[in-house]
Formats: structure tokens, C-alpha cells, sequence
């Protein structure tokens, strides 16, 4: 099934993803703030593998970003919008994305200071 | 240098409502080090301000009733002026301000700051913008868009630029 979709282009690919009804729940979901796999999981009664593979797809097709935190996945809206309100929203996010890289820079340096005192 | 390999945390944003825009990012140092970076007026030209332009902090008066002036200047030396009051600070959880650019007069949105202890050694801060109209949103997103684009080219040269003297 995922081979079959990985074929579309990336839009029909997203258009695929959105035909589930489990995978729109997660969106809706991931709409109201980042959650990680059993948070989604345990509204839909799925195994954490089942919803494993669902969330695959929507990462595949670009609407779902994930980040591992020591055992636990993190799922993110994006970096594709739902309706392409992206383009702009996805421009906002890498302007804070690049600030928030410089102010870690910042907060490395503060710690290396602190450390030597 | 480091050879330490830090993984890069990613930035997420959503829109909980019409009238919001939420933005969110873990780091990986402790909340009251992410609170000092974050507020210190020195360090704010280093993070804050787009990249292909210099900012000067003009006025910062760090509590609440307090004001704010920011301005931006690019090469040509056209300045962009941003300015709002401090609404409330909560030493280190919570931080909300007003925010104003001198070129939409009237405009303005509120900021919200929040700083989130996951452990010790990690942050979460959560900054979510709440504005008077979904068009202002969506005004202020798009006018901020040209940038982003300005601000992810610069990092691709540094890349390449990193690349280069590797």
C-alpha cells in the first residue's frame, strides 16, 4: 500500500494520505499542539504499531513532521499545510526556526561562560 | 570547538485559533539559562532580528507597564521600526508584550511567552501571537514571508560556505 502511494507526486501523495479516516483524526489532532505516538493513539483504541503506520504515511506525504525524544516520537503538523495556507505559514515557521537556532547559539555560549566561572 | 553532535530540535507551528499563530521548540539547556538568553536586551540583535539586517535595541524596560522600541536597518539604511509595552513577566515561566510595526499604525498583536521546565536539562517555550482579526494574521504572516525565504537562502550559503572549508 505505502509503495503504491509513494508513486503519486508529492500533492496527490498528501491528497492519498487524507483519504483515511484515522490519519484525519490525527491531524485534527495535531492541529491543537504536537503530541507524541500513544497520545495518539489511545483515542483511536490502535495498536501503537497500527498508528505507527499511518503516521509513516502522513510523513511521507509531508503533513506530518516527527522528532524522537529518547524512547518517545514526537508528531508535529507540517511542514505541508493542510489547505497550503503553508506557503506563508511554512516562511513564519522557518523565520522562528532560524531565530530559535541563533538563540540556542546564544544559550550555548551563556553556558559556557557559566561553566568557567 | 566541540565535537559534541547536538541534535537539532525542530520548530513547530500550528494555529489553535482564527486570531492565533503558536510556535513551539524544545531546547536543551535549563529554563532559567533559555530565560536569561531570551531576555537579556544585549543579546537580542544576536537572535532576534532577520539576518540580512542590523538591529539596535533602542529602548527596553524590562517590566510590566514597561516599553519596548526595536529598530531594524537594512543596507540602504531603510529603518523598520518595531515597538509595544510589557504586559506581564513571570520570572522565568511566563513573559506577554505588545507588538507593533510603525508601519501598520493602529495594528497591533500580543505575544506570549512561555517557558516550560521538561526536566533540568531541557525547555520547551511555546510563543503564541494572538491577533484582533484573522485577516491581521494572515496579514502579518504573509508580509513575513519574503523574509523567511531571505532567512533559509542565508542559512543554505552558510551551509555551503561550511562545505567549502570542509
Amino acid at each position: 500500500m505505502v509503495n503504491l502511494v509513494v508513486q503519486y507526486p508529492p500533492l496527490d501523495r498528501a491528497f492519498a494520505a487524507l483519504s483515511d479516516p484515522t490519519r484525519r483524526a490525527v491531524l485534527e489532532r495535531l492541529g491543537r499542539g504536537p503530541a507524541t505516538i500513544s497520545e495518539l493513539a489511545a483515542p483511536t483504541g490502535m495498536s501503537l504499531t497500527g498508528l505507527k503506520k499511518h503516521v509513516r504515511i502522513l510523513e511521507d506525504a509531508g503533513l506530518v513532521t516527527t522528532e524522537k525524544h529518547g524512547r518517545t516520537r514526537h508528531c508535529y503538523l507540517g511542514p505541508r499545510g493542510l489547505e497550503d495556507v503553508s506557503d506563508w505559514v511554512e516562511a513564519y515557521r522557518r523565520t522562528w526556526d532560524d531565530r530559535f537556532d541563533r538563540l540556542e547559539q546564544v544559550i550555548e555560549r551563556k553556558r559556557g561562560t557559566s561553566n568557567d566561572q | 570547538m566541540t565535537n559534541e553532535v547536538h541534535e537539532r530540535h525542530k520548530t513547530s507551528i500550528t494555529t489553535p485559533s482564527d486570531t492565533e499563530v503558536r510556535i513551539e521548540r524544545n531546547f536543551d539547556a535549563p529554563r532559567q539559562l533559555v530565560w536569561e538568553a531570551y531576555t537579556d536586551p544585549e543579546l537580542l540583535p544576536e537572535w532576534l532580528g532577520p539576518r540580512e539586517l542590523t538591529m539596535s535595541v533602542d529602548r527596553f524596560d524590562f517590566r510590566p507597564g514597561g516599553s519596548y522600541r526595536f529598530t531594524h536597518r537594512d543596507s540602504e539604511g531603510n529603518e523598520f521600526v518595531f515597538f509595544g509595552e510589557i504586559r506581564e513577566v513571570e520570572e522565568p515561566k511566563v513573559i506577554v508584550r505588545t507588538f507593533a510595526w510603525e508601519g501598520m499604525p493602529g495594528k497591533q498583536s500580543v505575544e506570549r511567552a512561555e517557558f516550560e521546565e521538561l526536566d533540568g536539562e531541557r525547555t520547551r517555550l511555546v510563543v503564541t501571537s494572538s491577533f484582533d482579526s484573522k485577516e491581521d494574521r494572515d496579514g502579518m504572516l504573509q508580509s513575513g514571508m519574503e523574509r523567511g525565504v531571505v532567512d533559509s537562502y542565508s542559512r543554505l550559503d552558510e551551509l555551503f560556505e561550511r562545505q567549502q572549508a570542509g
